[in-house]
């Protein structure tokens, strides 16, 4: 019940953020979507992941969506009147696509709420207080960086080039600026390169 | 419940006119398919918590190409609306 009360908005606000007229709407509305969805994440007692994924959703992709949508005029292209001319079609292909679920999923409802999640505490039932139960994220770590680290450090090897490309696309004319070369600049010797003219004070010149 | 999640952000990618919004459902599709890695984790039979590590990675995936398309995006609609340049 409280899944439901936590999923109900997250497939509002997933509609809405495809239906939403104003781009504004349509980039806060996932932000609801996030939320939602890091509620469940903690009902499934995953608490790492529902506290990184509002961080590096909300935070940083949301962030520069909404970025993106105040600082550019967005125009608002969308005719309303000739949304529902598509509805037979595309409701066609959807009840399709809805109904092939179904099959994937092997007639196996979506749970609600797991009982009891073996991989992550090692407690036994009678000596509850004398073992300690890893939290989750010590198994993550624990697995992150002794068996998986090679792939720890691609995935920093990703964000680095993902860094890098986003520097490259913006910087496209702005590196032509004549900059100076600082070490040059040290270089110069002052006693070489600065002529030193007295002016003598009878005003002729010398 | 998840799964209409990643239906309505592939519906909305199909449809959507605005450039903008394809990337917001990208990011929709991406997280609900995150979630379904996380929730079903438990379920089947994945040993040493193969999928909860993989997740790990699919947002840092996300992260990364939210970035690298939101440059993209943002740098084509500054040449379209000040075409002088600075």
């Amino acid at each position: 019940m409280i899944l439901s009360v936590l999923s109900s908005p997250a497939l509002v606000s997933g509609l809405m953020v495809v239906r939403a007229k104003n781009p504004v709407h349509s980039v806060l509305f996932p932000i609801l979507v996030f939320c939602d969805t890091s509620g469940l994440l903690i009902l499934l007692g995953l608490d790492f992941s529902a506290m990184i994924s509002p961080v590096v959703h909300i935070g940083a992709i949301a962030v520069s969506f909404l970025f993106v949508v105040m600082m550019f005029n967005i125009q608002i292209a969308e005719i309303h009147e000739e949304v529902l001319r598509y509805l037979p079609v595309s409701g066609i292909i959807g009840l399709i696509f809805w109904w092939e679920m179904f099959f994937i999923l092997d007639n196996e409802t979506i749970p609600l709420l797991p009982t009891h999640r073996n991989t992550t505490s090692l407690r036994y039932t009678v000596y509850a207080g004398k073992v300690r139960s890893w939290t989750n994220l010590e198994t993550l770590g624990n697995l992150l960086y002794t068996y998986y680290s090679v792939w720890f450090l691609v995935s920093s090897l990703i964000l680095l080039v993902a860094m890098i490309g986003a520097i490259v696309l913006t910087m496209h004319r702005t590196t032509k600026v004549k900059r100076q070369d600082v070490f040059r600049r040290n270089a110069l010797d002052s006693r070489r390169n600065i002529m030193n003219r007295t002016i003598s004070p009878f005003g002729h010149g010398h | 419940f998840l799964v209409y999640l990643f239906l309505i952000g592939i519906y909305g990618l199909i449809t959507s006119r605005n450039t903008v919004k394809t990337l917001i459902c990208l990011e929709l599709i991406l997280n609900s398919n995150n979630e379904n890695l996380i929730t079903f984790s438990d379920l089947f039979d994945s040993c040493q918590l193969r999928r909860d590590i993989f997740a790990n990675f699919v947002i840092a995936l996300a992260a990364a190409e939210a970035a690298i398309g939101i440059g993209w995006i943002g740098k084509s609609l500054l040449i379209k609306t000040k075409p002088t340049g600075c």
